[in-house]
């Protein structure tokens, strides 16, 4: 097996400040191979990573590059080898254009010292033309700002073209916020790179990609090294055995529906909003899970918003309770008893420097008020407690910011907020992005539980198992118009998704 | 990332709070022991109370400047709104024969229209903060020096004027405690109850904090930012008032420097120039370094103009401190 490894990291420790995160890991990378490193949030597999092209240097452990022992103390040494990175959050000058962001630090220069503009465009079209049909869409003197973020994973990856030909290029959760089409392209750049022996890694929480991209898997837990397979001779269910340590059964028993009342929670009626979505009407009942259904830009999450109240709308009604209310913005919903955990949890629901405890209370200040309208920090304390143990949030306590936890932390932290907010109408979009299986299989357990004990939920998601697994009934969404409402009675995924696309 | 990698240096981020609180506390020691070797005045009883007393206005425009701070805004008119109150109510009393007492509620309206013209342009009309109150710093000038000519108003005859500024409740070391300084006093455990034990001062630390998931929340994120512009212009007014009545005159220019200062005091105490940290104690301390600082350069005789020197470099110290350790 030794014989075709381009890069090869053995024994890799690394702790922050007397924490181990990384206990004595190994990876090996072939070259025309593509390694999917999977793991829950906190296995270790972003740290690795960021040690292998040089963001950390690890504590102990060797790499090896075509058999030698390397040193990699920083970014500019792994590049020297040929190893980069392409970050889940891009690195853009958004007001220079591509060709400035590819030599982005590092622009040629002509003998004066001068940025050498000719030698750079010229430079930035070579790399273009080294992606071939890839770099079709680009146009290197575009402004990086006007650009989506699937031109924007182009212009990371021709940073990597920009030096030394790459040899090895690590994607970290590529695909989290590209469009059906972009993830499309990506994965045709990540076979044709394949195709030509570089050594891909890629880390994601997506199961489907990494049974669809990867040759090998790697997998991680609690940041000590599970073991590798072959992706042809491995099961989805294996790996998430291999992953969480344990079976799993994701979507919890088979669902009953003794808890759906006959009382209609929240009604809504001819929602409109220009083209993002028209004459929207549903309903929910109390104790039910509604799933709304659609693809990328179906109008799910402008709906919702709509709904809301974040988002402006054109007309509609909204009834709650059998009453109709007012809703322009978000403090009238949450008075009518409306919740949102929003799909962009970190952006729009977290404050990164205040504590957990604050993070968690904001939405229900009520709930920790005493008689005299001041806030209680005793109840607080215990609220925030509380909050915590719902999707055991992984944290030294909830004094800790939240800026410190990860990412899929952070997302349990705002399901949390909103789970303690107490809402007759509780809407989640996306709920379960950029979170790990265990968690997940959390999220399923709460959302039940809450409509156990007669709330009504509305969950929007593009990930069909979950829709399927999840909600009581479904509400099928294509380009801004409702195209199904169903029962969720046996059904399959083709049942669902064929309304989804437009005829 | 990786989760333990965070929890890790976040240990180290929520001491570092409290870290940073001590050093402060340990560099106001330092300070004001190295003023006490080169001025044999400085730790004197009497000196020390001086220095209280006249900390009075810079510590009530440090409680408006946090409080726009801690919104992520901040109020570049603090210190005019602060000379305007003096010249309103001087000019009230003098020129028009407004009585005193009537002519300070009006003083203190003067600087809550202030307030009001800055919040609702930030917050309705969106205009940056730093702009409009640079603005509207530039309006009461002009008020200033239409109403004065760039004279000031003598108020010796006045005896119920100096009242506030001047009246010894009672005396330490011959030195007597004015009503201003009780004014301070209870401005400060308003501010502490403020944001720790009530709604509103939260939503304030939220609106700054993240304004998008504020709003999400249902805070109303208008009503925070023109409260604290409002309570930040009452505060400064409040505070050139008092200025006026210890020294006895309505002077046009006496805040020219009260903006920084108060930044100055409420960034050493840890307030977040990007929004959504502060602490009301922490800015006390904060506000009384820079009061130190400018007390014991004068008790060691540095010329005045040098003192800017001094203090300017030390806004950006201490700003950059705090930009390092978020690193």
């Amino acid at each position: 097996m030794s014989e075709n490894i381009i890069l090869k990291a053995e024994n890799i420790t690394k702790s922050f400040y007397g924490n181990k995160v990384l206990d004595n890991v190994q990876i090996a990378l072939k070259p025309g191979k593509v390694h999917a490193l999977c793991g829950e949030n906190g296995a270790g597999k972003s740290t690795l990573l960021k040690i292998i092209t040089g963001l950390y240097t690890k504590d102990s452990g060797s790499i090896y590059m075509d058999g030698k022992e390397i040193t990699v103390n920083n970014v500019d040494d792994a590049k020297k080898y040929g190893i980069h990175v392409v970050p889940q959050e891009m690195q853009m000058a958004r007001h220079l254009t591509v060709a400035e962001n590819i030599f982005l630090g590092n622009p040629p220069k002509n003998k004066f010292g001068f940025v050498d503009w000719k030698a750079m465009n010229k430079r930035a079209a070579e790399v273009k033309a080294m992606l071939g049909k890839h770099g079709e869409k680009i146009n290197i003197h575009d402004v990086a700002g006007d650009l989506g973020m699937g031109a924007w994973q182009l212009i990371e990856i021709m940073r990597a073209f920009a030096g030394e030909t790459p040899r090895v290029i690590a994607f970290d959760e590529p695909t989290s916020s590209l469009s059906d089409s972009e993830v499309e392209a990506l994965f045709a750049l990540i076979n044709d790179l394949r195709d030509r022996g570089v050594a891909i890694v890629y880390v994601t929480h997506r199961m489907k990609e990494i049974f669809q991209l990867s040759d090998e898997i790697s997998v991680f837990r609690d940041g000590k090294y599970v073991g590798s397979r072959l992706t042809a001779e491995t099961t989805n269910d294996d790996l998430v055995a291999m992953m969480i340590g344990r079976g799993l059964n994701l979507y919890g028993e088979k669902k009953d529906r003794k808890y759906i009342q006959d009382e209609i929670a929240l009604e809504v009626k001819n929602f409109s909003h220009g083209k993002d979505y028209q004459n929207v009407n549903l309903y929910v009942r109390k104790g039910e899970i509604l799933g709304m259904y659609g693809l990328v830009g179906a109008g799910r999450t402008e709906f919702v918003r709509g709904l809301f109240g974040a988002d402006p709308k054109d007309s509609g009604t909204v009834l709650v309770g059998g009453k109709e209310v007012k809703i322009n913005h978000p403090r009238k919903a949450i008075k009518a008893g409306i919740g949102l955990a929003t799909e962009n949890r970190r952006e729009e629901g977290l404050m990164l420097r205040a504590s957990l405890k604050w993070n968690l209370s904001m939405t229900n200040f009520p709930a920790i008020m005493n008689k005299l309208g001041l806030l209680n920090l005793k109840k607080e304390k215990a609220y925030a407690e509380k909050g915590m143990q719902i999707f055991r949030v992984k944290a030294t306590g909830y004094d800790m910011e939240a800026g410190g936890l990860s990412g899929g932390n952070q997302q349990k932290v705002v399901l949390s907020k909103w789970v303690m907010a107490d809402c007759d109408v509780l809407i989640v979009d996306e709920p379960t992005r950029g979170i790990d299986v265990g968690a997940k299989a959390e999220v399923y357990a709460s959302l039940r539980q809450l409509a156990e004990q007669g709330k009504a939920i509305i969950m929007v998601s593009s990930e069909l198992p979950e829709i399927l697994g999840v909600s009581d009934r479904i509400i099928v969404m294509c380009e801004g118009k409702v195209t199904a409402e169903m029962q969720n009675d046996d059904l399959t995924e083709e049942d669902v998704i064929k309304y989804a696309f437009s005829n | 990332m990786s989760e333990t990698t965070q929890i890790v240096k976040v240990k180290r981020k929520m001491n570092r709070d409290t870290r940073q609180s001590i050093v402060v506390l340990i560099a106001l020691v330092v300070m004001m022991a190295f003023f006490g070797i080169m001025s044999e005045y400085f730790l004197k009883p009497s000196n020390l109370v001086t220095l209280f007393v006249s900390a009075v206005p810079l510590g009530l425009i440090a409680i408006a400047q946090s409080s726009c701070l801690l919104t992520g805004n901040f109020d570049m008119s603090v210190g005019m709104v602060a000379s305007l109150g003096g010249i309103i109510w001087t000019w009230l009393i003098v020129d028009l024969g407004v009585p005193t007492y009537a002519a300070f509620a009006i003083g203190l309206v003067a600087g809550l229209i202030s307030g009001l013209i800055a919040g609702v342009t930030t917050a309705y009309m969106k205009v940056p903060a730093w702009i409009s109150t640079f603005a509207l710093m530039q309006i009461w000038n002009g008020v200033i020096l239409i109403i004065t000519n760039g004279d000031a108003y003598r108020m010796t005859k006045y005896n119920d004027f100096k009242w506030l500024g001047q009246f010894k409740i009672f005396s330490i070391d011959g030195v007597g405690i004015p009503p201003a300084v009780f004014i301070l006093i209870l401005a400060y455990i308003l501010f502490y109850i403020l944001l720790k034990y009530t709604k509103l001062g939260r939503d304030l630390y939220v609106i700054g904090g993240n304004q998008e998931a504020a709003r999400n929340a249902g805070i109303n994120i208008n009503r925070g930012i023109v409260f604290v512009f409002t309570m930040s212009g009452v505060l400064s007014s409040l505070a050139g008032m008092l200025f006026a009545s210890r020294s006895g005159s309505g002077q046009p220019i006496i805040g020219d420097f009260y903006s920084m200062h108060a930044i100055a005091g409420s960034v050493i105490g840890g307030t977040a120039m990007t929004g959504g940290k502060t602490n009301p104690i922490m800015t006390f301390v904060g506000m009384m370094m820079v009061t130190v600082l400018q007390n014991g350069l004068n008790m060691i005789g540095v010329p005045a103009y040098y003192q800017h020197l001094v203090t300017g470099a030390i806004v950006i110290l201490a700003i950059w401190v705090q930009t390092e350790r978020r690193k």
